[in-house]
């Protein structure tokens, strides 16, 4: 009861450090309980959606197959059942907009019962295969403010024909939509997805009649998903097969699954560092106590308390900031839980399921609380347990020193003054608390050198180079069907708004080495290509060749190729689709989003064994009066019912998408560096207590010698300098590698970061962390100036 | 004799909870060249209290220090410093050595603080002090490494290395045994015969105050005795 008491007064008579402690408690538990609730009713959501509309196991993209076929593919071993789909593009007319709307037509069979991908229908009526009516995404809904039994006018086989929304609703295949390999951000006003009845799909695309470009499948348990694709492959290479896949590699599921792991680090990275640094502060707060009040230990001591019972005592002041802190967090946590889990829902429109009040959260919280804290407070105090009670009403002894290895060198000893000499031998002396600031001042350094590039240097590159210096054309014409190049350059060199037209081929390949093989889109430039780069990594053109095969990084490695490396290569665009021709690596360079193969049109061409042909066009606008999207609108009018054009997309509204979205992005960095900089200031400032603390009688003395205040703060800043000079030296290529790790770790076959980081970053790196240092011993020398001589001495008399 | 440090009518009071303590009551004390005092008295009488405003340590509620004639009490920190580094030199029961430090870089400490940087001298002042209290062949030795009786010592040589004009000896013996505390006494009084250094001694140790030629003795903040000049022990 007594020791309750004096625990209460003592936190009272220090509430600053206590409540700062609790303060990050709260914080930490608040950002760990929310985040981890918010991805776990992500995944809750994820999975019941997946569940309940029945998501697929497996894809596998064709040319055309006749539904009848679909019997005989229900009945392949390890297929429990599969859904034959017709899935096409096409443009949305709406003469109000000046960008290119697209719909992806999924078809649905209505008479299945369960199918695989179904739609949850959100709001709206069921469909029907008399009338041209169709579900659509709830994004596209939203974004585009549409209604109900709206009418939209699409462009189908080079027609206009209205669709009416009859209802909105989700599918797990289209969570996450994106419209071509070469996106990484939705865009909801320009990109949705339609579902309609296959009677009706066949209607609109005639060509298609009764046959399906998509298959989706589920395993039997026990199956396994590559043994099922080889057998897929066999079967459906006669229709054309393009890719069959594995639902981990389908667009929206991969980027999904990555987002809850995104939301699954935050939940564990910030709580770390912020519960790290309050145990810190207990550890620094509880030394200290215990040093000050070390005559009280010997009297309580004396008075026969044991020494488990005072450790106990002030191990009780960690536990009870851990538990208040952990159960305030807690229910904190707990409550942000719900609004953070619904914008998150509201971001990703995904169906909304909640977990409930989670006990396992709370508890988990507390036992993470009580575990850190617990850690920090049990070294702060544990020198209770050795100190005698005769020894603790003494002064401690003086600690033991030694010169250090650098003194033995009469230059070095020569440059430094007193306080250099004192800083240097403290440091020496203090080991484990030279280590944590060095540590910490490195890892600081490290983290704002990263960050700052990755917000100055690495994501600009990887979202605008792409647009900015790759494709570097006003707008692509993509066609229906692949069509003869020269005669299409032509006619559209022709017109007023194209200054330059170049055809591009872009096929699906599929690129075998050794036991390594990947399904891309080979793209075919023409050499001399103005308006389409391929980059090496300093950044200079490389030609495409006839020779052969330019590879993008990622690919190159999953391939396991080199320049020089011999690839074969399938594609239904070979003359002959049976075979599969052989094809030489001429280079590597890297790309930053999806994964391709580039080669000269020409040579593509001959590799084929096919005639002259493009699949789409790319054009520099001419000049005249309008601005480039005029002239891009004038195009799109030009062909809006083309039978050849399936649309123009416009480069400038690609780059608007990333601006966009890189104004979320660059907030997001910009809070880490900020962080980082918290992070620099918080080490170096309490480091600075912790020398204020053990060395007060120290300093104390050294001003009744006569150094004056900032002769004695020059000690502990030139103890500082000199660590971080060595720290900073060792934080950057720390950064280097954390940038290479993250790069690494992010890139996947669909988005590639560039791991930049140049000189200035560094510098930036250095300067902030100069910066957090300087302003932490500013309030050091506050401290500094206020100490006072008498009482310092006095203390541990 | 010549008046070396003076205080007039100092008044020290302190805040313990609600209330305010005054623990020095317009206190007049003096101290010539050349001169021992001890000022003795109770626990809690203020007799640190008053040898901390004597050296500067502490600021007084009001009255005045003076050292030879020339006010001290408003000068700024850095004059304070400078004062302290220069004409004062200080010795505590507990002897706040420096640990990072030898028994010799102890000792220069003070002179390096007043900017003295020409080494060989160093050597010579710090090591011929050291020679002088019988620490020649401990000078390389640490804090640490020194028993109490010696570390003390070594904080004689700290507080005389840049030949102050009083030193102020705040329980010097507090913390030692009769043996030790009879060496650091005697060493007090050689310096002060051979260099003429003024010394003033708090203690509440009664064998202190016989010993000093001169005592004061305080009691709640008032000087109750003293001024009188014995036969030195």
């Amino acid at each position: 009861m007594t020791l309750r008491r004096k625990m209460l007064r003592d936190m009272r008579a220090n509430a600053g450090s206590y409540l700062a402690c609790l303060a990050l408690v709260v914080i930490g538990v608040v950002a760990f309980l929310s985040f981890s609730i918010a991805r776990d009713n992500m995944v809750l959501s994820k999975e019941s959606l997946y569940r309940e509309e029945n998501f697929a196991d497996g894809f596998a993209e064709l040319a055309a197959m006749p539904e009848h076929r679909l019997r005989k593919i229900r009945r392949m071993a390890g297929i429990r059942q599969a859904s034959g789909r017709l899935i096409r593009d096409v443009q949305v007319h709406d003469p109000e907009r000046e960008a290119s709307v697209y719909l992806r037509l999924v078809s649905l069979d209505l008479e299945e019962t369960d199918r695989l991908n179904d739609v949850r229908l959100l709001e709206g009526e069921p469909l029907s295969d008399k009338e041209m009516r169709c579900w659509i995404d709830g994004q596209f809904f939203e974004a585009n403010r549409l209604e109900l039994d709206q009418e939209l006018e699409i462009i189908a086989g080079g027609r206009t024909r209205e669709l009416v929304v009859s209802g909105v609703g989700i599918c797990p295949e289209f969570v996450y939509p994106l419209r071509t390999e070469s996106e990484i951000y939705v865009n909801p006003e320009q990109f949705g997805v339609a579902f309609l009845p296959d009677k009706i799909m066949w209607s609109l695309f005639p060509e298609m009649d009764r046959a399906f470009n998509s298959l989706a499948f589920s395993l039997e348990d026990g199956a396994e998903f590559q043994d099922v694709k080889e057998e897929l492959e066999i079967e459906l290479e006669r229709y054309g097969v393009i890719e069959v896949y594995p639902r981990e590699d389908q667009t929206s599921h991969f980027i999904l699954t990555e987002e809850i792991e995104v939301i699954g680090t935050m939940a564990t990275f910030f709580p770390v560092m912020i519960l790290s640094i309050a145990a810190f502060i207990i550890y620094i707060v509880l030394k200290r106590l215990v040093e000050q009040q070390r005559g009280q230990i010997g009297i309580l001591k004396a008075f026969g308390y044991s020494s488990r019972a005072i450790l106990l005592h002030y191990f009780s002041y960690s536990l009870t900031l851990a538990l208040i802190g952990g159960a305030a967090g807690g229910l904190i946590g707990m409550w942000l839980a719900g609004p953070l889990t619904d914008l998150l829902y509201e971001f990703f429109h995904l169906p909304e399921v909640y977990a409930g009040f989670s006990v396992r959260h709370l508890l988990l919280s507390l036992g993470i609380c009580l575990a850190v804290l617990g850690f920090g407070g049990y070294h702060g105090c544990k020198t209770v347990l050795r100190l005698e009670p005769a020894e603790a009403m003494r002064p401690p002894a003086p600690k033991g020193a030694k010169k250090f290895f650098l003194e033995k060198i009469p230059f070095f000893t020569s440059i430094l003054t007193i306080q250099g000499k004192m800083a240097i031998r403290n440091l020496f002396r203090s080991r484990s608390r030279t280590a944590f600031v060095f540590l910490g001042i490195a890892v600081s350094c490290a983290m704002v050198a990263f960050t700052w590039a990755l917000a100055t240097e690495s994501m600009p590159k990887f979202m605008f180079q792409p647009y900015q210096e790759v494709m570097v054309y006003d707008a692509r014409v993509n066609l229906e069907n692949p069509r003869p190049r020269k005669a299409g350059r032509e006619e559209l060199e022709r017109l007023a708004e194209v200054a330059r037209a170049e055809p591009l081929v872009e096929i699906p390949v599929k690129l075998i080495h050794r036991w390594r093989e990947e399904n891309v889109a080979a793209i075919g430039l023409l050499p001399e290509s103005r308006l389409y780069n391929i980059l090496d990594k300093d950044g200079n053109r490389i030609v495409a060749s006839d020779d052969g095969l330019i590879l993008s990084e990622r690919l190159a490695e999953n391939l396991g190729a080199a320049p020089g490396s011999t690839l074969e290569l399938e594609s239904i665009f070979l003359r002959d689709p049976d075979r599969t021709v052989k094809v030489a690596v001429v280079a590597v360079v890297p790309q930053y989003i999806g994964m391709n193969a580039y080669m000269g049109i020409a040579g593509l061409e001959d590799l084929l064994r096919r005639g002259e042909f493009a699949t789409a066009f790319l054009v520099e606008t001419a000049p005249g009066p309008g601005t480039v999207r005029d002239r891009v609108a004038g195009l799109r009018e030009r062909y809006r019912e083309s039978d050849f054009v399936a649309g123009v997309d416009e480069r400038e509204d690609l780059v608007a998408l990333m601006e966009e979205q890189w104004e979320t992005a660059g907030w997001v960095i910009n809070l880490y560096v900020l962080i980082g900089v918290i992070f620099s200031f918080s080490i170096i400032y309490v480091s600075s207590l912790i020398v204020l603390s053990e060395r007060n009688r120290e300093l104390a003395s050294l001003r009744v010698l006569g150094m004056t205040s900032r002769e004695v703060f020059s000690v502990i800043t030139f103890e500082q300098w000199f660590l971080a000079f060595f720290a900073v030296i060792a934080g950057l290529p720390l950064a280097r590698l954390i940038m290479n790790a993250f790069a690494r770790q992010w890139s996947t076959d669909m988005y590639a970061m560039p791991a930049e980081m140049s000189a200035g970053s560094w510098l930036a790196g250095i300067a902030m962390t100069v910066i957090s240092i300087w302003a932490a011993q500013r309030f050091t020398l506050r401290k500094i100036k206020r100490l006072e001589i008498v009482e310092a001495l006095k203390t541990g008399e | 004799m010549t008046e070396l440090l003076k205080a007039e009518k100092i008044t020290k009071s302190y805040r313990v909870g609600e209330r305010r303590l005054t623990v020095l009551k317009s206190v007049d004390f003096s101290v010539s060249e050349g001169e021992i005092v001890a000022i003795s008295g109770p626990s809690g009488a203020g007799k640190s209290t008053l040898v901390h405003i004597l050296g500067l340590l502490d600021h007084s509620d009001s009255g005045r220090v003076l050292l030879r004639g020339k006010e001290l009490s408003r000068l700024s920190g850095r004059a304070r410093s400078r004062i302290r580094n220069r004409e004062i030199g200080f010795v505590f029961q507990f002897f706040y050595l420096l640990p990072e430090f030898t028994a010799w870089e102890n000792v220069v400490l003070p002179m390096m603080i007043s900017g003295a940087s020409a080494r060989r001298r160093l050597k010579e002042t710090a090591f011929t002090l050291l020679e002088q209290v019988g620490l020649k062949e401990r000078s390389q030795h640490y804090p640490s490494q020194l028993s109490g009786g010696e570390q003390q010592r070594v904080a004689i040589c700290r507080a005389l290395v840049n030949r102050p004009a009083i030193l102020l000896a705040d329980e010097p013996t507090g913390n030692l045994d009769t043996a030790a505390s009879r060496e650091i006494l005697d060493l007090l009084l050689r310096f002060n015969r051979r260099d003429g250094l003024s010394v003033v001694v708090v203690s509440h140790n009664p064998q202190v105050a016989d010993w000093a030629p001169r005592a004061i003795s305080l009691r709640d903040g008032m000087v109750v005795a003293g001024g009188l000049e014995r036969a030195r022990v």
